[in-house]
């Protein structure tokens, strides 16, 4: 049973990732257990991937079982022997306490368990089809999985194959950072053979991670039922849900965006300065690690992201919630963990001629007015089964709840949303990329990468649209 | 005098009772038809075009030298839907259904296209006239039109329509009928559609994009009608505030929810054609999805080339198994059978059975030959092997 090597193939990778977290909460910790080990999970991953990558382009390693192993036994080493020597010094501060859950009706409580019984019988489904299922979406047999089999096979980054028919296929999706498809390289180092079920079976821990981070990104502010209907609604939304359980790396990205605007937002509504101080630092981690997951993460989210956090620093010292030298630590941080990432990676892909767009480049596009792009977008996003409401529902609430959405810390989610989204139509209306909205390729898939954002907020503001018809009743009943 | 109020319950409680108590009589669709079959011809069909006719057993020969116009001039007491036409092509044929609106000039005809597909025996092309904009559920002249140098066999043509009921019911079940998985899957799912008849409901994911209404539109108009009497309601009794809004986002969960039932019986509908055709069966018996056995057959072959560089593989077409067939069997590299000075001895072969082992051992399509003789390794069906030239 090959699916057994998953959690062995995860063990040191998250250890890597829980070592690295705790050692930048310092003496503050600020992650709850689930979030935490969600967290460590994702992030290890990324993170021994990467290290791997570097020390195999220096030379040291070979993409073999020894070689990757090794990389993630002294990474453990080296965090570990530091995080002994700070737990010595540091007196860990108590986590911050979650918000009440106060006891749900009866009739409530029923519909959520049933809501949760539901979601359990499809994730078992999912699970079933991914790791039971050939191969079938070309990205799987053309990009995940070939360039991971190439790896695993050749031993080393090959930035070319032989497609077939005599040609080759260099650029393209070789440009892509290759966490995924060496992590699949990993597990199947660890079996000794390419097992298809287990090599995609990482995609359904990105899948479960999606879900519990947006629970926990709720816990931390609402109670239990709303965060689990968050959770719930991420999971019923029928193309995320599909995404869940092929091996494509549009979910993995948005675990990725959803950690790093998560910890930025838990910084930005935190109450007290040191802890606000954890979440900054864990925030930048989770962005230097957004470098290393798609192209889209380099050359979409990141740019909006460090916007927010400049906003966000600016905003907080103004408020004279930080100080000039928080600020300072705070940008150094970022600094120096994006840059640790950024810079080997930039520096490679211009060593190697690689495409910074979305495996199509980004320069030589021409400006012209392209056809039928609103209408493939107004079908995608409003009347097929993609997303059930999602995007009418939070258009109303944006609408609705607007001083929430803009001018409370939830800011930091909406404005993400809106530069993204918005940001990118231009794209789709004035450039060649409009087949990717036409033939609802790249914009339904940039839909995926947000979708974890999107419902979070969702559930935030009609959180706070709830609460306060409850407050207003009760006033009334008052009167 | 009383007063008195309709609830909405008591108005849908009523109307659900209308709909049942409808004549059962209107279960049925109403059709007017022509059979072609057994050599009849009916009067008042007439063709544009000079086109020549031959009468068979099974229906009306149609060969077409010019474009023609075969139809006639109808007086109906039911309205048109569906134009169902049961016929036989070898090729692809297309063809338009030609109207004439009443009250418009005698020579202003109108068209639609559609696609005549090969069939082998008598095919149907059920042509549902109500997505057409122009069309409005009358003609007093209806045709087919077929382009120059066609041959078609016609058996039947039927002008359908379905009662108000029977349109009811085909709506629900056409909500509740479920896409297949496609490699499209992956960028968009269509979703619930609706359709009125039984014809355009067997048809509706069956082309791409479905012919038929999203399903989110009825939706919409629900949580409208959901916010407009919310909104009236506050006006009225701003008391009642606290209920009428949480009403209101109960209204909007309970759709969320159903939608998220109608979408997951979708995805646990591609689980059970899974398991029935793919999972439940032996190797050798079992098919995945569009691709039949491409995957089983891709796996075992992978073995047999792992000691070449490249082999040559053949398909009906490029993608996807070209890329799949490298997936399967890298490092070892498909390529094309235009070989020249390279000395390439292995052959894949899948889904040609116009590629034969002739009388001397070589690989032969149509009379052309191929390769050198050669033996097959292995067969798994006709036209799908695995062949090695001799050293």
């Amino acid at each position: 049973m090959k699916l057994l090597l998953l959690p062995v193939g995860l063990l040191l990778p998250t250890v890597c990732g829980w070592l690295a977290l705790t050692l930048l909460e310092r003496d503050h910790p600020v992650l709850q257990s689930l979030e935490r080990w969600t967290l460590s999970t994702v992030f290890g991953l990324t993170l021994t991937m990467y290290l791997s990558f570097i020390t195999h382009i220096l030379g040291i390693i070979r993409f073999t079982f020894t070689g990757l192993l090794a990389v993630q036994i002294v990474t453990v080493l080296v965090l570990g022997l530091v995080w002994m020597r700070m737990r010595t010094l540091w007196t860990p501060s108590p986590l911050p306490t979650l918000p009440a859950s106060p006891r749900l009706p009866r009739a409530v409580k029923m519909v959520l368990i049933l809501l949760m019984v539901w979601t359990v019988l499809k994730l078992l489904g999912g699970f079933a089809v991914l790791t039971g299922t050939p191969p079938y979406e070309d990205d799987v047999f053309n990009n995940w999985n070939m360039r991971g089999k190439l790896f695993f096979l050749t031993q080393k980054l090959s930035l070319e194959y032989e497609a077939g028919n005599e040609a080759l296929s260099t650029g393209g999706v070789h440009s892509y950072p290759v966490t995924v498809p060496l992590t699949k390289t990993w597990l199947a180092s660890l079996a000794g053979e390419w097992d298809e079920g287990l090599v995609n079976s990482v995609h359904f821990v990105w899948f479960l991670a999606s879900l519990s981070l947006v629970y926990c990104t709720l816990r931390r502010r609402l109670s239990r039922a709303w965060a689990l209907i968050g959770a719930y609604g991420l999971c019923s939304l029928p193309l995320y849900f599909l995404h869940g359980t092929v091996a494509y790396a549009d979910v993995f990205l948005s675990v990725h965006i959803l950690a790093a605007i998560s910890l930025l937002y838990g910084a930005v509504q935190s109450t007290d300065r040191l802890r606000r101080l954890s979440f900054l630092r864990l925030s930048a981690l989770a962005m230097g690690l957004l470098v290393f997951t798609k192209n889209e993460g380099l050359l979409m989210y990141l740019p909006v992201l460090v916007l927010l956090v400049l906003v966000s620093l600016w905003f907080l010292r103004k408020s004279g919630k930080l100080e000039a030298r928080d600020i300072r630590s705070a940008l150094l941080h970022y600094i120096v963990l994006i840059g640790i990432v950024l810079i080997p990676w930039i520096l490679f892909k211009w060593f190697h001629h690689l495409n910074f767009g979305n495996a199509k480049p980004v320069s030589n596009l021409t400006i012209a007015w392209q056809q039928g792009v609103a209408n493939a977008i107004t079908i995608n996003t409003f009347f097929e089964g993609n997303w059930i409401f999602l995007f009418p529902f939070l258009l109303c609430m944006l609408c609705v709840r607007w001083k929430d959405a803009f001018r409370s810390e939830a800011v930091i989610m909406s404005a993400l949303l809106l530069i993204i989204l918005l940001g990118q139509l231009p794209l789709y209306f004035f450039t060649g990329l409009s087949t990717e909205a036409v033939n609802q390729t790249g914009y339904a898939r940039g839909l995926v990468q947000l979708a974890p954002v999107a419902i979070t907020l969702l559930v935030l503001l009609t959180n706070s649209w709830f609460s306060q018809i409850q407050l207003q009743g009760k006033d009334l009943q008052k009167n | 005098m009383y007063y008195g109020r309709v609830s909405p319950r008591h108005l849908l409680s009523i109307s659900l009772l209308a709909l049942l108590l409808l004549p059962c009589s209107a279960l049925s669709a109403t059709i007017t038809e022509w059979e072609f079959s057994d050599g009849v011809f009916h009067e008042g069909w007439e063709a544009g075009g000079n086109p020549s006719f031959e009468r068979r057993p099974d229906g009306l020969l149609i060969t077409t030298l010019a474009q023609t116009l075969f139809g006639r001039s109808i007086q109906l007491t039911h309205p048109i839907e569906v134009i169902a036409i049961d016929y036989m092509g070898y090729d692809p044929i297309e063809g338009w259904v030609y109207w004439h609106k009443p009250g418009d000039h005698p020579d202003d005809l109108l068209r639609a296209p559609f696609l005549f597909s090969p069939t082998e025996g008598i095919g149907t092309v059920n042509v549902d006239m109500t997505k057409y904009d122009k069309w409005k559920r009358n003609a007093d002249f209806v045709g087919i039109g077929l382009p120059e140098g066609s041959q078609l066999l016609i058996q039947r043509i039927r002008l359908m329509s379905w009662s108000p009921r029977e349109k009811l019911i085909e709506g629900l079940k056409s909500f509740w009928t479920f896409d297949v998985r496609r490699p499209s899957s992956v960028n968009f799912l269509w979703g619930p559609h609706i359709v009125w008849n039984p014809l355009a409901r067997e048809m509706m994911f069956r082309v791409s994009a479905p012919a038929a209404e999203s399903v989110n539109r009825y939706f919409y108009y629900v949580m409208a009608a959901g916010i407009a009497w919310a909104g009236l309601k506050i006006r009225k009794h701003p008391v009642s505030k606290k209920k009428t809004l949480t009403a209101l986002l109960t209204l909007m969960a309970v759709l969320w929810i159903f939608y998220d039932v109608r979408m997951g019986s979708e995805f646990f509908g591609y689980l059970q054609r899974d398991y029935r055709k793919y999972w439940s069966r032996p190797v050798g018996e079992r098919t995945f999805r569009e691709r039949s056995y491409f995957n089983d057959f891709a796996a075992a072959i992978a073995p047999m080339v792992q000691d070449r560089e490249e082999y040559i593989f053949v398909a009906t077409h490029r993608w996807p198994f070209l890329g799949l067939m490298r997936y399967y069997t890298y490092p070892s590299v498909p390529t094309h059978p235009f070989q020249e000075d390279r000395n390439i001895d292995t052959w894949v072969v899948y889904d040609r059975p116009d590629i034969i082992v002739n009388k001397q051992g070589e690989l032969e399509s149509e009379g052309a030959v191929l390769s050198s003789p050669g033996t097959v390794l292995h067969e798994f069906s006709e036209g799908t092997f695995i062949f090695r030239e001799q050293p």
